[in-house]
C-alpha cells in the first residue's frame, strides 16, 4: 500500500501547531485545523531538512515555557 | 431430416472471451452456474403458441453459433461443436388460474427454479424457451441460456429477429442472410498477437499487485449476485455527458476513472487495476454490429493514481492511455496476465452497456402483440461489478456478491459512486484526493486530552493502600508494596541528588529481579524517563543505545558496566540510597516516562519517548481490564527492554497485584513457566503467539489452572491458536493487544469472542483506518491504521524529521491534534471493530519484537566483504518464522556464512540475530527492479557439512527429532542445533518431543550442548522418567554453576 508521506516524487508541506510540534504534510491533503504552514509545498527531502533544521526543542512549547518559569 | 443422430456441422475454436467462461463454469461445477442469464419478454395481446414455437426454433436454425456445445479435446484445447440441428426446448405454463395477486410470486418462482437447472456445456442447444399464461392477452416469454453464446448487444436483436419470424410464421427467408460466427473467429485469428502481448506488457509493466476488494473471495464458490439499481435523474444524466463531451470525454471514460479512485479507496492502493468489458463489435467486419454471439472481451484498465492531480487530467489521461490499446483488445486475458507477469489483476468489473436498443423495430414486427417489457437477467462471477446502461436516465447497477461484498458495503459504493459523479460535473478541477463528500470518521473527536497524574503517583498510591501486601516475589525474596515503596524513594532521593528529574533520562540496566523493579520505580519517582536495557545485550548494542541517549545515570551493577564499557562517571548502583531533600520538582503529564529503543528501518535502532500521560493513561486502562474485586498475581517474563515488559510490571504494580519474576531461563520454556505460574497461582500472564503455540504443545495437563486472563500481544493471533488456547483454558479469557512503543504499548484490544480483529480503542485513544487519500477508508476496505489520543509518544529522541513524519498532523481531532501512522494495514467492521491485515512496509515480527529488516541489513553491510544484502522473515518449515539475510559479496571477496552471523549475533539483540545468512552471487529482481522476494532460495543448512550418521540409539532419535523440529531431512550427530536454524521456541519444542521419547532433556541442555552427540552423552543412563523432573516449585529446575548460567544466557540471548 502506497502511504502518501513516503511518497518520495510528492510535493509536501511543513505544519506546525500551537505546541510548536512539526508534521511533514503531502500538499494535495487540506491543512488540518490548529496547523499552519510554515515552508513549502516542496520536495519532501526539503521539507524534511527544514524540520531537522528548525525544530531544535521538541518538548511541547507549553511544557517549555511552564518548566523556564519554574526553573527561574 | 431423418438422420437419427445430428451431424457435426463445424468445429470451432473458442474466442478468448469463451474460453475464460469456460474455465469459470468448469472450475467449481457444484456451484450454480452464474453464466446462465434469463431475458424475460411482456407480451400483451392475442398470442399464438404454436407459432412462436415455431418461431423459436427458425431463430436456432438461423444461427449456427446457437446450436454448439463446448467439449475439451485429446489435446486439451476447448472446441465449440456446431450441430447441423437440435431440438429446441419449449416448455409453457399457465398461470392464469391462479388469482391475479399471486402470479408475480409464481411467476419469480418458475424463474428462480430455472436459474437452478444449469446448462450442460457438452448437450446444446445451452438455450430454452418457456412461455407463460398469465392471462389470455397476457405472456411472459423466458429466454434462458449460457452467456457462452450471446452477449448483451446480441439481446435486442435477438428479440427483433424473434418477433420477425412470428410474423413470418417461421419463414427464414424473410430475414437477410447472417453473418456466421466462424468469420468472427476466423477474424480473430488474423490479429497481431505479438504486438498486442508486447503492447499489454508495456501497459501493465511495473504493477507491483492486483487490485482486489476481496481476495478471500477467490476460494470461495460463486454465487448469484445482488442489485442496487440507481437511476440518474435527466438533468444529471445530462450534466454529466455535457461535462464529459466539453472535456472530450466519453462517459464510459469517465465511469471508468471515477471506478478507479473508488477502488484506490477500496484497496489502499494508488496503482489500481479493474476489468472492463467491451463491446468487441469494433472489429472490422461487415454486418458484426447485427450479429449474434459473444464478442464482448473483458480486459485489464490500469489506472494511476495521483492524489494532487485534477480529476478532469486523469480522466483525460485514463482515456489516452486506453485508446493506445484500442488495436489490441482482441487479446483474452489469461494472455495478457501472463504477458505481463501477473495472475489476477482485479475482481472488480466495469460493463458500459452500449448495444443500440431499437425499439420501434419491435414494435413494427408484432402483429397485433405489444411488447410492454423486456429485462435480461444475468450474473459474474465478481465479487462487485458495476454495469452503466445509457438513455435518457443513466442506469447503474452495482452487482455484489452478498457473502463477499455485503449491502451495507455496496451501498456505502454506490453513495460514493454518486458523489464522485457530483464531483466530476462540479469540481472537475479538484485534486483527486480531495473528492467526495467529507467522510467523517465514525469516531468522535476527543473534546481535549484527559490529564492523568504522574505514573509514580499511581504506585504510590497502590502503594499507600495495601502496603503489607506482596509486590514482587523472585525466589525466596518477597517485597511488599511498602517496603518496594520505601527503598524505591531511597534510590530516587539518591538519583535526584546526581542530577535526574523532569526531562533527563537514566538507564536501567538489570536482570529480572527485585533490583529491577524498586530501579524503574526510583526513576520515575525521580521524575526521569526510564530506559530500560537489558544487560545480556552485546556490548556494541548498549553503547549505542546509551550513545543516542545520553542517560543522566545508568543503574547497574559494576560487573554489568565492566563488560558493557558503560562510562563510570554515570553508573549508579542499585543499592545506592539518599534521604530526599526538600520538595520533588513538578512534573508535568507532558514529560517523559520512558525511553524505548525499537527498530529503526534506516540501520540504527530509534528511541520512542513517550509521556507520562500516555504511560500513564495505559496502566489506568489495564488496571480497569484486569480489577476484578481481588489482586491478581502476574509473571513478569516479558524482555523488559521493550515497552511490554515496562507495562507488564508497571500495570502489575498499579492494580495491586503480585509481580513474580521469571529468570530468563523460564520465559521460553513452557515447564519452567508452568512451574512458576501454577507455584504461585498466577492470574494473569501475557505471552507472544509463537509462546503459546509451545504452551499449548509443552505443559504439563493441569498446568497455568489458576490463570484468569490470557493476554496476547506482539504480534497477529492466528485464530486457530486462539481457539487451542480457549478450548485449553475454558475459563480464561483471552485479550489480544496491539499496539506499539510510539503508543504506550498496546492501542487496540479485543477480548476472543471466535473472530480474529484487533478490537476497539482502549480508553483515551482514537483509531483511524485511512485511505491512500488520507481519508477514512470505507468499512470493510483495507486502509492503513492511525493511532491518535493520549497514548502518543512525544516523537523519536532527537530525530526531528523521522518525528515528524511518522507523528502528523490529525484533520480528524481536535485542532492541532496529532496522528501516529502505524504502518500496519487494516480494516474495520461496521460496528468499528478493527483487523489486521499486515503491513504496509518490510517491517516483520520475530518472536512478537519488530525488526526492521534495513537495520539487519545495515549491519549485514558493515561487515566486511559484505556487498548487498537483503533481509527476510520466512516460514519453510513448521513453527514461526524466522529471520533470513541473503548476502552478496564484494566484487573478490569470499563469504563465511557462520562466521557472519556469530558476527551479527555479537552486535544485534537476539530477535535481529537471522537464522541463517545465506550467500547470493547476486539479489534477484523483479522486472521492475525490485528485490523478488519470491525467487530468494530457502537457506539450505544442509550444503556446507559432512553428515556424521548416529551410532547409538538415543544419537539416532535425537538427529530424528532435529530434522523433525527443524523441517530438515537429515542431521549429523555433530551438526549445531543454532547452526542449523534453531532458536529458543524451536529448542522448547524439540526437548519437549525429546522427553517424550524418554530423554530427559530442557530446553537449557540443548542450547548449553547442542549437538546430538552432546546432548546423547550428556544424558544419564536408562530411560529416566521423563516426568520426574517437574516440579511445581519455583525453584531452579536444574542446578548450574554461575560460569554455566552465564554461558546459557549468553547463548540464549544471542538468538
Amino acid at each position: 500500500m502506497a502511504n502518501p508521506f513516503d511518497d518520495e516524487n510528492g510535493v509536501f508541506r511543513v505544519l506546525v501547531n500551537d505546541e510548536g510540534q512539526y508534521s511533514l504534510w503531502p500538499d494535495f491533503a487540506p491543512v488540518p485545523a490548529g496547523w499552519d504552514t510554515v515552508h513549502g509545498p516542496g520536495t519532501r527531502a526539503a521539507c524534511l531538512d527544514h524540520i531537522e533544521a528548525n525544530w531544535t526543542d521538541m518538548r511541547p512549547r507549553g511544557l517549555a515555557e511552564a518548566m523556564r518559569r519554574t526553573g527561574e | 431430416m431423418t438422420a437419427a443422430r445430428p451431424a457435426v456441422a463445424d468445429v470451432l475454436p473458442l474466442s478468448p472471451t469463451q474460453e475464460g467462461m469456460v474455465f469459470h463454469a468448469r472450475y467449481d461445477d457444484r456451484a450454480p452456474d452464474v453464466y446462465t442469464g434469463q431475458l424475460v419478454a411482456r407480451l400483451e395481446g392475442p398470442l399464438d403458441a404454436d407459432r412462436m414455437r415455431a418461431a423459436a426454433e427458425a431463430l436456432v436454425a438461423r444461427h449456427a453459433n446457437l446450436r454448439a456445445a463446448f467439449r475439451t479435446q485429446r489435446s486439451g484445447r476447448p472446441v465449440q461443436v456446431v450441430r447441423t440441428e437440435v431440438r429446441t426446448p419449449w416448455r409453457t405454463s399457465d398461470l392464469s388460474a391462479l388469482p391475479r395477486p399471486e402470479r408475480e410470486d409464481a411467476f419469480e418462482r418458475l424463474l428462480a427454479a430455472d436459474l437452478g437447472t444449469p446448462f450442460d456445456l457438452a448437450r446444446p442447444p445451452l438455450l430454452r424457451f418457456h412461455l407463460v399464461a398469465f392471462g389470455a392477452r397476457d405472456h411472459r416469454l423466458l429466454l434462458s441460456s449460457h452467456h457462452l453464446l450471446w452477449d448483451g448487444w446480441s439481446a435486442p436483436i435477438l428479440v427483433r429477429e424473434l418477433f420477425q419470424l412470428y410474423t413470418s410464421g417461421g419463414d427464414l427467408t424473410a430475414l437477410p442472410r447472417v453473418r456466421p460466427y466462424r468469420d468472427y473467429l476466423a477474424w480473430l485469428a488474423r490479429q497481431d498477437r505479438d504486438a498486442a502481448l508486447r503492447a499489454w506488457a508495456d501497459a501493465l509493466t511495473g504493477l507491483d499487485g492486483p487490485s482486489l476488494v476481496a481476495p478471500a473471495a477467490r476460494d470461495l464458490p460463486a454465487g448469484r449476485p445482488e442489485r442496487l439499481v440507481t437511476r440518474l435523474t435527466e438533468e444529471t444524466t445530462a450534466a454529466l455527458t455535457a461535462a464529459a463531451r466539453a472535456r472530450g470525454l466519453t462517459v464510459s471514460s469517465v465511469l471508468q476513472g471515477l471506478w478507479a479512485i473508488l477502488l484506490g479507496r477500496l484497496t489502499g492502493r494508488t496503482d489500481v487495476v479493474l476489468g472492463a468489458t467491451v463491446s468487441g463489435r469494433d472489429a472490422d467486419l461487415p454486418g458484426i454490429e447485427s450479429m449474434v454471439g459473444l464478442f464482448i472481451n473483458t480486459l485489464p484498465v490500469r489506472v494511476r493514481l495521483r492524489p494532487g492531480e485534477p480529476l478532469a487530467d486523469l480522466l483525460t489521461r485514463v482515456q489516452g492511455e486506453q485508446s493506445a490499446l484500442l488495436d489490441h483488445r482482441h487479446l483474452g486475458l489469461a494472455d495478457i496476465q501472463r504477458a505481463a507477469g501477473h495472475g489476477v489483476l482485479f475482481d472488480t468489473l466495469l460493463v458500459f452497456e452500449s448495444y443500440p436498443i431499437d425499439d420501434d423495430g419491435i414494435a413494427r414486427a408484432l402483429d397485433g402483440l405489444r411488447m410492454t417489457d423486456v429485462s435480461v437477467r444475468d450474473a459474474t462471477h465478481y465479487p462487485l461489478a458495476l454495469t452503466a446502461l445509457p438513455g435518457p436516465r443513466l442506469t447503474l447497477t452495482l452487482s455484489h456478491r452478498p457473502g463477499v461484498v455485503d449491502t451495507a458495503a455496496a451501498t456505502s459504493v454506490a453513495r460514493q459512486l454518486d458523489a464522485l459523479i457530483d464531483d466530476f460535473v462540479r469540481h472537475p478541477e479538484r485534486p483527486v484526493a480531495r473528492l467526495g463528500t467529507p467522510r467523517r470518521s465514525d469516531t468522535p473527536p476527543a473534546t481535549r486530552a484527559a490529564s492523568h497524574p504522574a505514573v509514580r503517583a499511581l504506585v504510590e498510591e497502590q502503594a499507600a493502600r495495601t502496603p503489607g501486601a506482596p509486590a514482587v516475589r523472585h525466589g525466596d525474596t518477597t517485597l511488599t508494596y511498602a517496603e518496594l515503596d520505601a527503598r524505591a524513594d531511597r534510590l530516587a532521593a539518591a538519583l535526584t541528588a546526581r542530577g535526574a528529574g523532569p526531562e533527563t533520562v537514566v538507564a536501567v540496566a538489570l536482570p529480572r529481579t527485585p533490583d529491577l523493579v524498586v530501579a524503574l520505580v526510583a526513576v520515575l519517582k525521580s521524575g526521569a524517563a526510564c530506559l530500560p536495557v537489558d544487560p545480556g545485550y552485546p556490548a556494541e548494542r548498549i553503547a549505542l543505545m546509551l550513545g543516542d541517549a545520553d542517560p543522566r545515570l545508568v543503574i547497574c551493577s559494576p560487573a554489568t558496566a565492566r563488560e558493557s564499557g558503560i562510562d563510570p562517571q554515570t553508573v549508579c548502583p542499585p543499592d545506592a540510597s539518599a534521604a530526599r531533600r526538600g520538595p520533588r520538582p513538578p512534573l508535568s503529564p507532558d514529560n517523559p516516562a520512558y525511553l524505548i529503543f525499537t527498530s529503526g528501518s534506516t540501520g540504527r535502532p530509534k528511541g520512542v519517548l513517550g509521556t507520562q500521560r500516555a504511560l500513564a493513561n495505559r496502566l489506568l486502562w489495564g488496571r480497569a481490564l484486569l480489577t476484578d474485586g481481588t489482586p491478581g498475581v502476574r509473571l513478569a517474563k516479558s524482555p523488559v527492554s521493550f515497552i511490554d515488559g515496562l507495562t507488564e510490571i508497571l500495570g502489575a504494580l498499579v492494580n495491586g497485584d503480585t509481580l513474580v519474576l521469571a529468570d530468563d531461563e523460564a520465559t521460553g520454556d513452557p515447564r519452567a513457566l508452568a512451574a512458576l505460574a501454577d507455584a504461585h497461582g498466577a492470574t494473569v500472564l501475557t505471552a507472544v503467539p509463537s509462546l503459546y503455540a509451545s504452551l499449548l504443545e509443552s505443559a504439563p495437563p493441569d498446568a497455568f489452572a489458576t490463570v484468569r486472563t490470557w493476554i496476547s500481544s506482539g504480534e497477529a493471533l492466528p485464530g486457530a491458536l486462539a481457539e487451542a488456547i480457549t478450548r485449553r483454558w475454558p475459563g480464561a479469557r483471552l485479550v489480544n493487544l496491539y499496539g506499539c512503543s510510539e503508543a504506550a504499548g498496546d492501542s487496540l484490544a479485543h477480548t476472543w469472542d471466535g473472530t480474529p480483529a484487533l478490537g476497539h480503542p482502549v480508553t483515551g485513544t482514537r483509531v483511524h483506518v485511512l485511505d491512500p487519500f488520507l481519508a477514512p477508508a470505507p468499512v470493510g476496505a483495507t486502509g492503513e491504521l492511525y493511532l491518535a489520543g493520549d497514548g502518543l509518544a512525544r516523537g523519536y529522541l532527537g530525530r526531528p524529521a523521522r518525528t515528524a513524519e511518522r507523528f502528523v498532523a490529525d484533520p480528524f481531532g481536535p485542532p492541532g491534534a496529532r496522528l501516529y501512522r502505524t504502518g500496519d494495514l487494516a480494516r474495520q467492521r461496521a460496528d468499528g471493530t478493527v483487523e489486521f491485515l499486515g503491513r504496509a512496509d518490510d517491517q516483520v515480527k520475530i518472536r512478537g519484537v519488530r525488526v526492521e529488516p534495513g537495520e539487519v541489513e545495515a549491519a549485514a553491510r558493515a561487515l566486511p566483504g559484505v556487498g548487498q544484502a537483503a533481509a527476510v522473515a520466512r516460514a519453510d518449515g513448521p513453527g514461526p518464522a524466522r529471520l533470513v539475510v541473503y548476502l552478496v559479496p564484494e566484487p573478490g571477496a569470499a563469504l563465511d556464512a557462520l562466521a557472519l552471523r556469530r558476527a551479527l549475533a555479537e552486535r544485534l539483540p537476539a530477535p535481529l540475530v537471522p537464522s541463517a545468512v545465506v550467500p547470493l552471487d547476486a539479489l534477484p529482481l523483479t522486472p521492475s527492479g525490485k528485490l523478488d522476494r519470491r525467487a530468494l532460495p530457502a537457506p539450505d543448512f544442509t550444503a556446507a557439512r559432512g553428515h556424521a550418521p548416529p551410532r547409538t540409539a538415543r544419537e539416532k532419535v535425537l538427529c530424528g527429532l532435529f530434522g523433525e523440529v527443524l523441517g530438515l531431512e537429515q542431521v549429523g550427530v555433530h551438526d549445531d542445533f543454532f547452526e542449523l536454524g534453531g532458536d529458543s521456541i524451536v529448542s522448547v519444542r524439540l526437548a519437549d518431543r525429546a522427553r517424550r521419547a524418554g530423554l530427559a532433556l530442557t530446553p537449557r541442555d540443548v542450547f548449553t550442548l547442542r549437538t546430538p552427540e552432546g546432548l546423547a552423552a550428556a544424558l544419564p543412563d536408562g530411560p529416566g522418567p521423563a516426568e520426574a523432573e517437574f516440579t511445581a516449585t519455583a525453584a531452579p529446575l536444574v542446578t548450574l554453576s554461575a560460569a554455566q548460567l552465564d554461558n546459557v544466557k549468553a547463548r540464549w540471548r544471542s538468538r
